[in-house]
């Protein structure tokens, strides 16, 4: 599904020139569940937001189920990104004055769906998430582990085929940690690519496979289970596959 | 000891705010940028207001001075006629017949004069003869000669410090010798230039002895300006009395067959706001620019307070640290209005500038002759401290209470759901600015088309290339030989003559038609050259135009045989219950002139389309032009003025020659209608561009406090339309909730307005909606420069946050 060769990315502030990412390379099959770790600033997040389309490579290329886009313009890249990618950040980021329900209708008043399939696309999610009970709620009004369920709840509200989280644990406890790698993983039983930056090893664990970064770097990667692929080709519309035909 | 701790404290306040200023430059910068123009502006239209308040009132004995008016009534009129100028009898009565009159002045006004100082020729437009006690009773300042005797011998004249340096240079002017109507006339003083806030104009005054008309006491015509010095002011109304029961012996007359005249009385410091008789609307226009004047300065208020509350939104960290450190309420209350009080103060100084310099310009828009001479320094010192203690609270005074009152935990967290209110506040604020700046722009609109359809409608007289001499130096003798050496002139086409400006005919008359003893009707009146009503393209609707025959009729001696012919508009007619085709070849009589009706006239607007069409009547007669009326075939007006100044030198070589469009006088019949719509324009340009420094403020601050947001919603798939739309919708709701509210009031008063015409448009809905579309597109130029910078950020920078 994702195949990067060479990828590069700097940045200039003023006099310094930073090599965030240094001809990295690899690739990612779908229906995987891919852990990435490295110590702080080896290129992570930087990683994560040309994966979800967000910004530019320098160099190298990228292929998002075998179409190169790393020439994309802004529109293509939003068009792409809004129908095929969700994503979870370490601090939640959802908006503060929206509700919960509101804030998980977005990607969907986006994509351009009906109000009354939005609702029910909502609540079947935010059920899911076992949410449901504080849809009328505002985001401050939630304990932390609930905040990230309703952004993952957002991230796959719109049947992405690519998940990538942000260190979705970094701001929560161990048990509410737990909790959001459940979902996640349960996600990807269901056929959901995911793509986790993290700290801890014990998420790490979760994940397929380990790829291990250092100064923008891959410099090792750790097989945890046995992963088939069953490449199918990405389409626009939404559709999940099912837990049998990934496995 | 405690005062000194005082002292550090609030200089301390100052350097803090001082560097938070300089910080938030943007905020600094449109907060200032507003209050100047706000503070130039207020301070331009007090000038103006002060000027008018200050009206008359500097002689020492203005509260005892009372200006006298007639007033005149025909059993026909339903209100009296009223005129500021009075027959030249009332003054000596009533120094002779009432005691608590203690001096008296006549005033009255020469048109052109030459005046021949050596062997200069000057053309006086502004020359007056007075009374000797004219000094006595007013107040100028004498620089030469003194007040008590200089108007006291006949051919004595008294110029003003402007007048004197144009006649004699840096010479002395006292005792030198001018010629004025092939007359010796002494210079007997020179005074300060009169103030422009004085109703007594001129430029030089003779003595009232040098006239011919000192010599008789009449009661028939009615040219003076007459002025009485009570004893005490409080005696006004028993002079009334007095002046009434005078008036009644004397006309008891008239008053048996229902006729009605009489001597009015006024304080002259009321004369020019207060007086009908005036130069009319005064007191409006010093309502619509104190309105202005404040609103604007709020406006510039809203503006600081609003600016600054957003962007205390990014230092309720800084207020929360104060407030944990221990700073009371009070101290950070101190803190804001700090920052307001030198914001306002700096506003005030450039502002002052800024009107300063503005002052003269101003003053040519505005048609007043204004100066800084309009202030004295105790009223400017007293406004500009108000100004500033104002200004400091109503724009600090708000910022200063909500930011204080945040709880430090709340505050430190940088992040506060009660803040909402404020928003709504800033909100509703900005409502208020739009609206005012809508509701001038629709003002400016409407005004700008009633002057369009006054310039445009077809008033059933044509004035182009129509242009009119001056004839009061003119005897009705030479009109002739004008004539027709003006009719050589081959881009002339016609000449002709008139008492009056056609566009503006004031004669008040009376006419009785048939044989029998019919009442009389009060009609305006005209006497005219043959050829008027054809050079004008009046159209006559019965009957046939004047001829050679009707000119000869009324030149015959003596004035009992003359047999005049009149003219009478539809309105006349028809008051009179005839109709076009009865009117014809009845007599009729029009006072005193014998003669019949020779032809109806369409209606025509012969004053200013203020005023209804009424009765009008005119007819041949050669007593007296004051207007000498030019027909040219067009073409190149220049051209056409030169051939005429060398005509009328070769006739008149040592009178200049005095010339308006007839276009011209018709437009200046609006002059007050014009400089409100200048200044309304001026102002709504001004109010919105401060109302647009508010909001291009706010939508900096509400892009970069949504950023995150805006980040999130990129990511989760907005597009940048979407982002753009979102962030300029929630303020453009704004300036439509503002139309809204701008359209009614704008709708009262300028129906207001418009009452004031009998001609005029109909209101213009669209011109509302053209507003409104000014307004909001505006306000979009405004804030779509942030939304769209916002929202083409790359999401990935306003998200790295972690
Ligand atoms: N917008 C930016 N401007 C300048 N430097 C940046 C920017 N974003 C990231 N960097 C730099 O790039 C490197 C990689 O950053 P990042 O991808 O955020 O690392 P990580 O997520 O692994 O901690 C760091 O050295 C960081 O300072
Ligand atoms: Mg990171």
């Amino acid at each position: 599904m994702i195949k990067i060769t060479d990828l590069e990315k700097y940045y200039a502030t003023e006099e310094v020139r930073t090599i965030a990412l240094n001809k990295l390379s690899f690739s990612v099959k779908t229906g995987e569940f891919v852990a990435v770790m490295g110590p702080s600033g080896c290129g992570k997040s930087t990683l994560l937001n040309i994966l979800g389309l967000l910004d530019d490579p320098d160099g190298g290329s990228f292929m998002f189920n075998d179409i190169e886009v790393s020439g994309f313009n802004e529109r293509k890249r939003a068009e792409l990104r809004k129908h095929n990618i969700g994503f979870v950040f370490q601090s939640f980021n959802l908006i503060d004055e929206l509700t919960v329900f509101e804030n998980v209708e977005l990607p969907l008043i986006y994509t351009g769906v009906k109000s009354a399939e939005r609702k029910e696309r909502v609540d079947a999610v935010l059920e899911k998430m076992q949410i449901m009970h504080r849809r009328k709620h505002f985001p401050q009004q939630l304990s932390g582990g609930q905040q990230q369920r309703v952004a993952v709840a957002r991230a796959v509200v719109n049947n992405p085929k690519l998940i990538l989280a942000d260190e979705p644990t970094g701001n929560l406890d161990s048990s509410n940690g737990n909790e959001v790698m459940g979902l996640l993983t349960e996600l990807n039983e269901a056929g959901t690519t995911i793509i986790m930056v993290t700290h801890s090893e014990h998420d790490a664990k979760y994940s397929h496979r380990i790829i291990r970064m250092l100064d923008g770097q891959k410099v090792t990667e750790n097989i945890l289970a046995d992963f088939k692929s069953s490449e199918r080709p990405l389409t626009t519309e939404g559709g999940t596959l099912t837990p049998a035909e990934v496995k | 000891m405690r005062s000194l701790e005082h002292n550090i404290m609030i200089r301390n306040y100052f350097k803090i705010a001082y560097r938070n200023l300089l910080r938030n430059k943007l905020t600094t910068g449109l907060s200032l940028f507003g209050l100047i123009l706000g503070v130039a502006c207020f301070l331009l239209l007090a000038t103006y207001i002060l000027n008018e308040l200050r009206y008359d009132t500097f002689h020492d004995k203005a509260d005892r001075i009372v200006f006298a008016n007639f007033n005149y009534q025909s059993p026909s009129d339903i209100t009296a006629e009223r005129s500021q100028v009075t027959p030249t009898a009332v003054v000596p009565v009533a120094k002779r017949e009432f005691s608590e009159v203690e001096e008296g002045a006549r005033f009255y006004r020469f048109n052109n004069r030459e005046v021949l100082v050596g062997n200069q020729n000057f053309n006086e437009k502004n020359m007056a003869i007075a009374d000797a006690s004219f000094f006595n009773i007013f107040s100028f300042n004498f620089l030469e000669g003194n007040p008590e005797d200089a108007l006291k011998q006949p051919n004595h004249l008294v110029l003003t410090k402007t007048t004197a340096q144009k006649y004699f240079g840096n010479r002395k002017a006292l005792g030198q010798l001018v010629e004025i109507d092939n007359k010796s006339w002494k210079i007997s003083g020179v005074i300060d230039d009169i103030p422009t806030y004085s109703t007594l104009q001129f430029d030089l005054i003779g003595a009232y002895g040098s006239s011919e008309r000192s010599k008789t006491e009449t009661w028939n015509s009615a040219n003076d300006w007459s002025f009485l010095l009570l004893h005490k002011a409080s005696q006004m109304e028993a002079v009334q009395k007095k002046l009434n029961q005078y008036t009644n012996y004397l006309f008891s007359d008239d008053y048996a067959s229902g006729y009605k005249m009489w001597i009015g009385l006024e304080p002259i410091t009321r004369v020019h706001l207060h007086s009908e008789i005036s130069s009319g609307n005064a007191l409006t226009y010093i309502y619509i620019f104190s309105g202005i004047a404040i609103l604007l300065l709020l406006i510039a208020c809203i503006n600081f307070a609003n600016l600054m509350t957003a962007k205390a939104s990014e230092r309720l960290k800084e207020i929360g640290i104060r407030k944990t450190l221990g700073a009371a309420r009070v101290n950070l209350i101190f803190q804001f209005l700090a920052e307001s009080a030198i914001i306002t103060g700096l506003s005030i100084i450039l502002g002052v500038l800024l009107a300063f310099l503005l002052l003269p310009a101003f003053g040519n828009v505005a048609n007043a002759e204004i100066g800084t001479q309009s202030w004295n320094l105790t009223y400017f010192v007293g406004l500009i401290i108000t100004l500033f203690v104002l200004v400091t609270s109503v724009a600090g005074a708000w910022p200063a209470l909500v930011l204080s009152k945040f709880k430090p935990v709340l505050a430190l967290k940088g992040k506060n759901l009660s803040f909402g209110s404020t928003a709504l506040l800033r909100k509703s604020l900005v409502v208020f600015q739009f609206t005012i700046s809508i509701a001038f722009i629709m003002a400016t609109l409407v005004t700008k088309k009633q002057l369009y359809f006054i310039q445009h409608t077809d008033t059933g007289l044509n004035r182009n290339n129509v242009i009119m001499l001056d004839a009061s130096n003119v005897t009705s003798g030479e009109l002739a030989t004008v004539q027709s050496e003006l009719r050589k002139n081959e881009t002339i086409s016609s000449v002709t003559a008139a008492y009056d400006a056609p566009v503006n005919v004031q004669g008040g008359y009376t006419i009785s038609v048939g044989t029998g003893l019919e009442d009389d009707m009060s009609i305006t009146a005209v006497p005219v050259d043959k050829d008027f009503v054809s050079t004008l393209g009046i159209k006559i609707l019965a009957g046939t135009d004047f001829t050679l025959s009707d000119e000869k009729l009324v030149k015959i001696e003596p004035n009992e045989n003359r047999q005049y012919a009149f003219m009478l508009n539809e309105k006349a007619v028809e008051n009179l219950g005839l109709t076009a085709e009865t009117a014809i070849g009845q007599p009729a009589n029009i006072n005193g002139r014998q003669g019949f009706i020779k032809a109806v006239l369409q209606d025509f607007n012969f004053t200013s389309l203020h005023e209804k069409i009424s009765p009008i009547a005119i007819f041949v007669e050669y007593d007296y032009f004051g207007e000498i009326l030019v027909k040219t075939a067009g073409g190149n007006p220049t051209l056409t003025i030169s051939e005429i100044e060398k005509t009328w030198q070769s006739l008149y070589p040592d009178k200049t020659l005095n010339y308006t469009f007839l276009d011209d006088a018709y437009a200046a019949l609006y002059k007050s209608e014009k400089r409100t719509a200048t200044i309304l324009n001026i102002f709504s340009a001004i109010t919105i561009m401060v109302s647009c420094l508010g909001l291009f403020g706010l939508s900096v601050f509400t892009a970069m406090q949504r950023q995150k947001e805006i980040g999130i919603r990129k990511v989760l798939g907005a597009s940048i339309t979407q982002v753009t739309a979102m962030l300029t919708s929630d303020f453009l709701r704004l300036v439509v909730i503002a139309i809204i509210i701008a359209a009614p009031l704008a709708w009262y008063f300028m129906t207001g307005w418009l009452q004031g015409f009998a001609f005029k448009i109909r209101m213009p809905y669209d011109l509302f909606l053209l507003a409104g579309a000014i307004g909001l597109l505006i306000a979009f130029l405004t804030v779509s420069f942030q939304a769209i910078k916002a929202a083409i950020a790359n999401p990935v920078k306003s998200l790295r946050t972690e």
